[in-house]
């Protein structure tokens, strides 16, 4: 109650208080301007998409399920992917599994770069994004393989976790 | 004017010139802090890398680079960008230091990489997938 109190002292100005204030004020304003300017600056999600289309564009036109599914089958050639830096900068994952209409998996999965694996199954089982985690994007879509004359299921998980230096 | 009256307006006059330099100083903060040399190196590379990732084939892009090359010259840096085709980096460098480098996914050529001075004589980066 004694702070509610009209004192002769409040009428200065040039209180430790107010130095603690604005400090305060600074810390948190100089705090805000840096965290918005670190999150807009992680494009992980987006480099995630991006390769998430290119993939899909390039498999899907002129789909044929033969010869996506062939041993000697070369995505990155296929893909104008750069094969160095997806499977050695640990920054990138991308993984292909085929099915049929019916939903059932068909050969192997195609997989390269850095392991996300775990860390995508975890995001995509709950739902949720982990910051601390790569960034992945799921996509299931439908193509068709006109010399089959079938449709096929595409189920792509891609991830980025570079952050840049 | 008796000596209160004195103490009270320079306290007060020195509290109003505390307060602009502190508001100053922050505003100076937040406006240098959207143009300061490591979001300008991180946002160039993070962009171009992203837009030749973004590209499809048969594309061609043109990209301004007048204010990345402003602000290179300005701290006596020459070539500001790399962009690097054998290990697929983007590196930005408009001060002293390192740069900011970033790696792209997409098989490039480096002859598909032109920088030059377009009419007006400002520097533009052109990339042809």
């Amino acid at each position: 109650m004694s702070l509610l109190k009209n004192k002769k002292a409040d009428e200065r100005y040039l209180s430790p208080w107010m130095f603690a204030i604005w400090a305060l004020v600074g810390i948190f304003i100089v705090a805000g301007v840096l965290m918005f300017y670190n999150a807009q600056g992680d494009v992980r999600e987006l480099e995630a998409d991006i390769l998430n289309i290119r993939i899909f564009d390039c498999i899907s036109k002129d789909f044929s399920y033969s010869e996506v599914s062939a041993e000697e089958f070369d995505i990155y050639d296929k893909c104008g992917l750069n094969q160095a830096v997806l499977d050695e900068s640990g920054n990138f994952y991308f993984k292909i599994i085929i099915k049929d209409e019916s939903g059932q998996v068909l050969g192997n999965p195609i997989k390269a770069g850095a392991n996300f694996e775990t860390e995508c199954g975890f995001q995509l089982e709950e739902n949720r994004k982990e910051q601390g985690f790569p960034q992945c994007v799921f996509k299931e879509l439908s193509v068709f393989d006109k010399t089959q004359n079938k449709e096929y299921i595409l189920d792509l998980t891609t991830a980025s976790n570079q952050i840049g230096k | 004017m008796d000596k209160k009256a004195t103490g009270f307006f320079a306290g007060t006059i020195m509290f109003l010139i505390l307060n602009i330099v502190f508001f100053a100083a922050l505003l100076l903060f937040i406006a240098r802090a959207g143009t300061g040399a490591d979001i300008v190196e991180e946002t160039y590379s993070k962009q171009i890398a992203l837009v030749i990732d973004n590209m499809k084939p048969g594309i061609e892009i043109s990209m301004p680079l007048t204010d990345l090359y402003k602000k290179a010259r300005a701290n006596n840096i020459e070539n500001p960008l790399i962009i690097d085709t054998s290990t697929n980096r983007v590196i930005v460098r408009v001060a002293a230091g390192a740069g900011y480098e970033h790696y792209y996914f997409t098989k490039l050529n480096s002859e598909n990489i032109v920088i030059n001075d377009d009419v007006s004589g400002q520097e533009v980066l052109t990339i042809k997938m």
